[in-house]
This record gives structure tokens, sequence and C-alpha cells, in this order.
């Protein structure tokens, strides 16, 4: 699958990208989310992870662009602590799913895994 | 020849060790991380972390020294842990404390310092030593970094979060850690600037961003920090007190990757 991440935290990317590395995953990094939209309309992108406060777009701004696109794209979002309300929007807005950080990459493999076309 | 006292919080404090299953544990390399910590801090050759037992002092990790345990009477450590006070000895030769202890004379240590780790409820759980071979001074905001250094309870690093980022990958380990250096260093850097501009907007996405690296790599008590600033930016925030107060918790953080770093090469 070609992901997408979205994510202003080299830390936080860079161990996703290693671990959808291994897994045999083609990757596309992107540190913000105008980045994001840009790559979204260039490519066709399996799968989305993407961070919800990031700078010049956020993940929900990510999610309207994509709507926008008319792309069916499955799209995980990373939040925080207390953007309960955030998430809920963006599930209102086409959001397949999300995880909390700090959350445990082997935990977000296992949910990408459903997105894995059998 | 000095006779120990005993401290009458005894039993409570051995309890305590049978609850965090500290009791009988000896070296764990784990800790080394931390004891090489505690030397970046104190600037210091060695040092050592250990649990004071019943009748010995129990050795969980020490740098530049090799000893697993040793009995508690005639060592200079007695006198802390009856009041749980830090112990400074400038010039070990010349204190009645450090005289008799046979460690001391034995390694050749001229300088002495022991701050214990105390927890919520008043019980001290472990000792960190700290030692020289000449004598000399610590200056007091190293010991205050150094009594928030509580070892024992995890509170500053869950290697078992940080060891799941990674995940059994040497190659990825230092990678991630490099990274993290950076990304420690540039924050501090940016707290500063957001700090003196007092720029709020600014301040709260780096401490948000901050509160999830650091959570991310296992650092609690940082990414704790970094969320109890985010909450209160606001424009009428003390950006002098967070600014002190992140970048110090930033440091400790960026001590500990530093040792664990160190400590890895040392197992390659």
């Amino acid at each position: 699958m070609l992901i997408l991440i979205a994510e202003d935290d080299e830390l936080i990317l860079k161990t996703i990208e290693h671990k959808l590395l291994k897994e045999g995953h083609e990757v596309i990094l992107t540190r913000n989310g105008k980045e994001a939209i840009e790559t979204l309309q260039k490519n066709n992108v399996d799968l989305a992870i993407t961070d919800i406060m990031m700078p010049f777009a956020s993940g929900i701004e990510i999610l309207s662009a994509i709507q926008s696109m008319g792309k069916q794209i499955p799209v995980i979002m990373l939040s925080s602590m207390g953007q309960e309300e955030v998430v809920l929007n963006a599930f209102d807005l086409g959001a397949s799913d999300f995880i909390v950080k700090p959350f445990s990459p082997s935990e977000l493999m296992l949910r990408i895994k459903r997105y894995i076309p059998k | 020849m000095l006779k120990y006292s005993v401290p009458d919080n005894k039993i409570g404090r051995l309890n305590k060790f049978e609850f965090f299953d500290l009791l009988n544990r000896g070296k764990d390399p784990q800790f080394d991380v931390f004891a090489e910590t505690a030397c970046l801090i104190a600037n210091c050759p060695s040092s050592l972390i250990a649990i004071m037992e019943s009748e010995t002092q129990t050795i969980q990790s020490c740098i530049g020294l090799e000893i697993d345990s040793m009995d508690r009477e005639n060592m200079v450590c007695q006198y802390s842990i009856a009041n749980g006070e830090v112990v400074i000895i400038i010039e070990t030769l010349l204190d009645n404390r450090s005289r008799p202890d046979p460690l001391i004379l034995a390694a050749g240590i001229r300088f002495y310092a022991r701050i214990p780790f105390v927890d919520d409820e008043s019980f001290e759980l472990g000792t960190v030593c700290l030692n020289d071979y000449k004598p000399r001074a610590i200056i007091e905001s190293q010991i205050t970094t150094l009594k928030k250094f509580e070892i024992l309870t995890e509170k500053y690093i869950n290697m078992d979060m940080l060891n799941e980022q990674i995940g059994g990958d040497g190659y990825f380990k230092e990678i991630f850690l490099n990274l993290l250096i950076n990304e420690l260093n540039q924050t501090k850097n940016d707290i500063d600037t957001a700090a003196a501009i007092k720029n709020t907007g600014d301040a709260k996405m780096i401490l948000h961003k901050l509160k999830e690296t650091a959570g991310t790599a296992g650092l609690f008590s940082l990414s704790e920090c970094a969320l109890k600033w985010e909450k209160k930016a606001d424009d009428n925030m003390d950006f002098s007190a967070m600014k002190k107060e992140i970048i110090e918790e930033i440091t400790i953080g960026l001590n500990i990757i530093k040792s664990l770093i160190k400590y890895n090469q040392k197992l390659c």
C-alpha cells in the first residue's frame, strides 16, 4: 500500500515510517497540512495517517480537502488527550479511525491492517 | 567507632521496597543509564545508585567503582538515611562522617555527595551517591536537579514506552535517540524565543508538540510538564516561569537520553 503520513513531529514521523517500511509498505512523508494536501492531490494514496494540530493546515482541513477532491481514502487520525471533540468532528468529515498519542506503533500497525485489501 | 542511627520509618520504608519489588534485586543494567546521567549532571567521574536495606546497601548500578553491596555500619551513607537529607562532603579526609568509611578510603574518594530519592509519602526509596577523586564543591542547581531525579519510580523515563517505539532494532534505536536529542534541543531554542517575545500562540504550539514528542519517547515527566503549561498558555501566562521549568525538564531528558546512548555504545 502507498501510505501518506502527515506529522510535524519528526520523531513520530520517522517511527511510523520505520514500522511501515518494515511491513513492506511504500511511504510518503509530509511535515505540515499544506504539503499533505498538495501530495494527496498529485498521488493515488491508499491510506493517510495524519496528525490533527499541524502548521499551515490541520488534520481536519486535510479531511475536508480529501472530500473536496472526491477521493475515497481511509484516514487514521493521530490525536492527543483532550481532543475528543475534534476527533468527533473528524469522524463527521470522514475519518476512519483515530489513535491517541503516545501510542504503541504495533497497535497502529494492527489498525492499518484493517485497510489492506484481502 | 561511629554507630549508625536507625530511622524511625525503617519498617514503612522496607514495606515500600517490597511493594516496588526493590528488595534483593542486585545490579540492574537499566540503572546504568541513570548513574551515567547523574555523573553528567554533577560533572563527576563516579556515581552509584543504591537502596539501603536493613543492614546493607544494595548497589543497583555504579559508574567508576566495582562494588555490589556494603555493610551499613561505618558507611557515610548512614547519615543521610537517618534523616533523609542531602549529605555533601567537599573533603572526605577532613570530615568525621567519611573518615571511617572503608569504601571511601579504599577507592581514594575525596568528594562525596549523597542525594536521597523520596516518594510522595516521604519514604526514602533509594539514593544517588556522587564521588570525585579530588576535593570539590557541587552547585545548588545540580542538587535540585538530582533531587528531582526520582529514578526508582521511573518518573522521568518509561523504558517500556521507549523500547516499544524502537522495537528492538539497534540501528533504528540510534536514529531515534539522536532525533530525539535534536528535537529537544530545537524545542529549547523555540521555547526561549517564544518566551522572549511572549508569543502565546507559538508557545502553545511548541508545548503541544513537546508533550507528544516526550510522551512518545517515554519521557513522561517532561510530557506532563508540557501539558500543564499548554493548558495554562494564555496572555497572562508567566513566560519566565514556563521557560525555566520546561528547560529544566528538557535538560534532564537530554541527560538521560545522552546517557542511554553512551550506555548503548558501551554494550556494543
